[in-house]
């Protein structure tokens, strides 16, 4: 038997536990997964506090719709799908109070881009892609930071095939007017 | 240079940052007891308000027509009203 088929077995047993009342077992299904949940919705915030509250927001969602999870693909895709949600919801919630990153701190970083590391380029990305709007940043974030096809965007978000495509191509239409009319970039 | 090439360089080399280690078991299981104790109060305490609200607005109409209402007794003591056709 294969290590995934045997991890399944150990979370179709947890989910099961806790369905029926056992929040043991979803404690370790939390303790299990609560780290990939973290690096996904480190897409959405580079706060950490706020990073908590999210990741939190996704096992509680989970735990409460628990009954809606059929089993038919791993737990962890289920759980990327609600956090794709909860961080959309974020984005939309604080697109009403939010403050930019200045232009000029991002450059600082595009300017010299090969002696960037993970974490700086993370921050760029992430004040670049914060100029756009929630739907339009989600589908470049799944794209290039989380690597999924224009399918599995489709499934997290529940938008259509078509309405993926389309969002990604105006997306990126915007981020290079974006790009160019603020002369950023164009150094690189 | 196209700006989506340089997208793409910066998400190549952003996909290797990960998050902070957190810990959120306790928390997690917390508001989980906090919503599932709330959601099992909330049924009944609207099921008794509305039982509340409609016991009182039945015995408010109770006593209303209770005193508006004449003895059906009373017809029968009452003397006859005659009236004269002629």
């Amino acid at each position: 038997m294969g290590q995934a088929a045997e991890v399944e077995d150990h979370d179709r047993r947890d989910i099961q536990a806790s369905l029926n009342g056992d929040q043991d077992a979803y404690g370790r299904l939390v303790d299990r997964y609560q780290q990939a949940v973290a690096n996904l919705m480190w897409r959405f915030t580079r706060k950490h506090d706020e990073l908590e509250e999210l990741v939190q927001d996704v096992f509680v969602q989970a735990y409460f719709s628990l009954k809606s999870y059929r089993g038919e693909a791993p737990w962890l895709h289920w759980l990327r799908r609600i956090g794709t949600r909860i961080g959309y919801r974020f984005w939309k919630a604080r697109e009403r109070r939010k403050s930019l990153v200045q232009l000029d701190d991002v450059s600082v970083y595009t300017t010299d881009p090969d002696n960037l590391d993970a974490e700086e380029a993370a921050e760029a990305l992430d004040g670049l892609l914060a100029r756009l709007k929630p739907a339009d940043r989600l589908v470049l974030t799944l794209q290039y930071l989380e690597q999924c096809s224009v399918k599995e965007i489709a499934h997290r978000t529940g938008w259509t095939i078509a309405m993926v495509k389309m969002r990604a191509y105006r997306a990126r239409n915007r981020l290079r007017h974006i790009a160019r009319q603020s002369g950023l970039l164009e150094e690189i | 240079m196209d700006p989506m090439k340089i997208i793409e360089n910066l998400g190549v080399r952003a996909r290797l940052d990960s998050a902070p280690s957190i810990q959120v078991r306790n928390e997690v299981l917390n508001r989980i007891s906090a919503q599932s104790k709330f959601s099992r109060l909330l049924p009944l305490s609207v099921f008794s308000g509305a039982t509340a609200i409609a016991a009182s607005m039945v015995l408010a109409a109770g006593i209303y027509y209770w005193f508006a209402g004449s003895d059906p007794m009373e017809e029968l003591v009452v003397p006859l009203q005659m009236v004269s056709i002629w």
